[in-house]
C-alpha cells in the first residue's frame, strides 16, 4: 500500500515536470515527428532517433528522452495510416494492419479503420504506461538481486528468443544477431583495453557506433533495395472515406480486440523477442479465431485492425521495462535509445528508478500526455499525413540518403565513417535480398560488449569456474527457458519423429507475412 | 545463394584464426569471446548452407530466388557509386555544392524525371541543413568552394 502511494506521488511529480510548457513542446515535437516518419515509408523511429542523436548535444536529457519516446510511439501510430490507405506498411509492426485495414479503406471504411487504430493505440498506450508505472519500480527491485551469471544467462535467453521468433526463419534471425555480435567486437575491448579487429585502422579503434550501423542498414540498405526495384512511381492512395469516427457497432467490435491486443503486446514487448512485430501477428491470428465475423476477415474486418494496432503500441510500453530496469534492448529502436541514455552518462539498470527518479517519472508522465496528444491531434490531421504520402518516392529516398550522410558525418566528423556507412548499407542490401532481418544485428551490437563483460565478471567471481551458470537457481531457470525458446518451434516435428512419423513443417510465426 | 553463404563462413573462419596475444592472467582473456562468436558465425553460416541446400524452407527460398531474379542490381550499384563519389568530394567541394549535385543524381537513378524540381529541392534542403547545422547547432560542415559565399 505504501509502495503504491509512493509511486503515485512520484508520478505526480513527474506530471509536474512533463506538463511544463517546455516539455509539452518536446513531447508534441516527438509525437508529430514520430507520426510523420511512421507514415513515410523507408524511414522509421529507429533511424530518426539515430539521426537526431548527433544534433541533440545541446538538449538536456529529460527533454531529449521525452522527445525520443514520443518518436517511438508516434511512429507506431503513424505506421497504421500508411498500412490502411496505401497497403504499404510504413513500419514492420504495421504489416498486419494492412491486411484488413487496406481492405476496409477500399470498401469506403477508411475512416473507421483509422479511428479504431488511433483509439486502440491510445487505449493500449495508456494501459501500457499504467503497467510500467506500477511494474517498473517493482521489477527494478527484483533485478537488483541479479548477479553477473544471471545477467549472462538472461542475455543468452534474449539471443535465442530473438533468433527463434523474429521473421520467418529462425536461422536468418540468428545470422543477423551473430553478425551484430561480431561488429560489437570491433574496437577496444572494455575489459582489457585491447584493440580487436581494427586492421590497423585508427578510425575503427572506437568501434562501430549504433548510429552508423542503424543508418547504414535502414537508410542506405533500404534505398538500395528501392533502387533495385522499378516500382518507384507513386502508389495508389485510397482517399479517406467514411466518417473518422466509430459507429456503435464498430466500437462494440473493437473494444475487446483492443484489450486483447494490449494483453498480448505488453508482455511480448517485454520479452526479448525483438519488439512489436510478433505480437501483431499473434493478435491478428487470435482475433481471426475469436471473431463472430470470421467471414469478413480478408475483406476488411475491423477486429483485424483494432487488435494488432493495440498490440504494437502496448509492445512499445513493454519494451521499456527491460530497457529501463535491465539495460536490455529488445528492439532496434530500444538499442538506439540505450545509446542515447549512455550519451547522457545515464546507465539504465536496476538503480535507475532510484538514481534518476525525476527524469524517469517525467518520461513516464510524458507518455500519458503524449498518448492523449496523439489521439487528439492525429485524427483531425489525418488528411495532412496523407499529403506526406504524395511526396514522390524518388525524391524521398534521395533526401533520406542525404540526411543519412549528414547524420553520420556530423556524429563522427570524418569521411571514413561515410565509407563505412556505405559498406554497411551494401551489407544491408544483401541481407534484404536473402530475407535476413536487420534489426537483430543492431540489438546484437549493443548486447555483445555487455554480454562479454558479464561473462568475464561472472567468471572472475567464481575464479574461472564455469559451473556458476548451472549452480545459481536464477541462471538455471533462465538458461532452461533459452533452450526451450530454441526447441519450441521444432517440438511438433520432434514429437512426430519420435513416433516414427514423417516430419512435417515446423511452427512458424508470422506466416501471414507472405507477400 | 550458397556462394554468398560460403564467403560468409570463410570470412568467419579467417576471423577465428586471427591471432591476438592474451594479456595478464584473468579467467577470461580478450580472446575468448571473439572465438566464441567466430565459431557461432561459422555455425550459422554452415547451417545456412545446409538449409538452403536441403530447401528446408521452400516458401522463403522461392521468395529469395524471385527477389534475386527481379532485382536490378545495376541500379543499386549505381547508387553505391554515387554515394562513394559523394563521400569522396564531400569535404573538398563543400556540403552545399556536393549535395546539390548528389540528390538529383540519386533521384534520377530512382526514376525521377523532373530534374528542375529535384535541383530546387536539393538547393533548398542543403542550404537549410547547412545553416541549421553551422549556425544553430555549431556543427561545422565543409564549406568547400563556397567558402566565403555561404551565409
Amino acid at each position: 500500500m505504501i509502495a503504491i502511494v509512493a509511486v503515485i506521488s512520484e508520478l505526480l511529480d513527474g506530471f509536474g515536470t512533463a506538463l511544463q510548457p517546455k516539455y509539452l513542446l518536446y513531447c508534441a515535437v516527438g509525437v508529430l515527428l514520430g507520426t510523420a516518419v511512421g507514415v513515410l515509408p523507408g524511414i522509421g523511429p529507429a533511424l530518426t532517433i539515430a539521426l537526431l542523436l548527433p544534433v541533440t548535444y545541446d538538449v538536456e536529457a529529460t527533454g531529449a528522452f521525452i522527445m525520443f519516446a514520443g518518436i517511438y510511439y508516434g511512429g507506431m501510430y503513424g505506421g497504421s495510416t500508411t498500412s490502411i490507405l496505401l497497403n504499404t506498411p510504413g513500419e514492420a509492426a504495421s504489416v498486419v494492419t494492412s491486411l484488413e485495414g487496406f481492405q476496409m479503406a477500399k470498401r469506403g471504411r477508411g475512416g473507421p479503420a483509422l479511428a479504431t487504430a488511433a483509439i486502440g493505440s491510445f487505449v493500449a498506450g495508456t494501459l501500457g504506461t499504467l503497467i510500467i508505472t506500477f511494474v517498473g519500480p517493482a521489477a527494478s527491485r527484483v533485478v537488483k538481486l541479479f548477479q553477473p551469471a544471471d545477467y549472462f544467462a538472461l542475455m543468452v535467453l534474449a539471443f535465442t528468443s530473438v533468433g527463434a521468433l523474429v521473421g520467418r526463419s529462425a536461422l536468418r534471425g540468428m545470422i543477423s544477431l551473430t553478425l551484430g555480435l561480431f561488429v560489437g567486437l570491433i574496437g577496444f575491448d572494455e575489459i582489457n583495453g585491447q584493440a580487436r579487429y581494427v586492421f590497423g585502422e585508427t578510425h575503427l579503434q572506437g568501434g562501430i557506433s549504433v548510429v552508423l550501423l542503424a543508418v547504414g542498414l535502414f537508410a542506405v540498405g533500404e534505398t538500395l533495395y528501392v533502387a533495385s526495384h522499378h516500382d518507384t512511381d507513386a502508389d495508389q492512395i485510397v482517399p479517406v472515406r467514411g466518417k473518422l469516427w466509430l459507429s456503435g457497432d464498430d466500437l462494440r467490435r473493437s473494444w475487446k480486440p483492443w484489450l486483447r491486443g494490449t494483453a498480448l503486446g505488453f508482455p511480448l514487448g517485454m520479452l526479448p523477442t525483438g519488439g512489436a512485430e510478433v505480437p501483431t501477428f499473434l493478435s491478428y491470428g487470435l482475433e481471426k479465431r475469436l471473431s463472430k465475423h470470421r467471414d469478413e476477415f480478408g475483406q476488411g474486418a475491423i477486429e483485424g485492425v483494432a487488435g494488432p494496432e493495440a498490440a504494437n503500441n502496448a509492445a512499445f510500453a513493454g519494451v521499456l521495462v527491460p530497457l529501463l530496469t535491465l539495460a536490455l534492448p529488445t528492439s532496434a529502436t530500444a538499442a538506439i535509445m540505450l545509446t542515447a541514455f549512455q550519451r547522457y552518462g545515464i546507465q539504465p539498470g536496476p538503480s535507475l528508478f532510484t538514481q534518476q527518479a525525476p527524469l524517469l517519472w517525467a518520461l513516464i508522465a510524458s507518455m500519458y500526455v503524449g498518448n492523449v496528444m496523439l489521439v487528439v491531434l492525429n485524427l483531425p490531421l489525418v488528411r495532412l499525413w496523407v499529403k506526406l504520402l504524395e511526396i514522390p518516392k524518388a525524391l524521398l529516398y534521395s533526401a533520406i540518403l542525404v540526411f543519412a550522410c549528414l547524420g553520420v558525418f556530423s556524429a563522427a566528423r570524418s569521411t571514413y565513417d561515410l565509407y563505412l556507412m556505405i559498406g554497411v548499407g551494401t551489407l544491408g542490401y544483401l541481407m534484404r535480398m536473402f530475407d535476413i532481418p536487420v534489426a537483430p544485428m543492431i540489438v546484437g551490437l549493443m548486447l555483445g560488449p555487455v554480454m562479454e563483460a558479464q561473462l568475464s565478471r561472472a567468471l572472475s567471481i567464481s575464479q574461472g569456474d564455469p559451473s556458476v551458470f548451472v549452480t545459481r537457481p536464477a541462471s538455471v531457470v533462465i538458461l532452461a527457458l533459452a533452450v526451450l525458446a530454441v526447441a519450441a518451434p521444432h517440438l511438433p516435428r520432434l514429437v512426430r519423429l519420435m513416433r516414427g512419423e514423417d516430419a512435417g513443417t515446423r511452427l512458424v510465426l508470422g506466416e501471414a507475412d507472405a507477400d | 545463394m550458397g556462394l554468398a553463404v560460403a564467403v560468409w563462413g570463410g570470412f568467419a573462419l579467417w576471423k577465428a584464426f586471427d591471432i591476438r596475444q592474451p594479456t595478464a592472467y584473468r579467467p577470461m582473456g580478450p580472446r575468448v569471446f571473439p572465438v566464441i562468436i567466430s565459431c557461432s558465425l561459422i555455425a550459422v553460416g554452415v547451417l545456412f548452407v545446409i538449409e538452403t541446400w536441403r530447401r528446408a524452407d521452400a516458401g522463403v527460398e522461392a521468395h529469395v530466388a524471385g527477389e534475386l531474379q527481379t532485382a536490378d542490381h545495376k541500379q543499386a550499384a549505381l547508387v553505391v557509386a554515387l554515394l562513394v563519389a559523394y563521400a569522396a568530394v564531400f569535404e573538398r567541394v563543400g556540403y552545399i555544392v556536393a549535395t546539390t549535385v548528389f540528390l538529383p543524381a540519386v533521384a534520377h537513378v530512382l526514376g525521377s524525371r523532373r530534374l528542375l524540381r529535384d535541383v530546387v529541392v536539393a538547393v533548398i534542403l542543403s542550404v537549410v541543413a547547412f545553416t541549421v547545422f553551422t549556425k544553430l547547432l555549431s556543427i561545422d560542415l565543409p564549406e568547400g568552394v563556397m567558402s566565403g559565399v555561404t551565409p
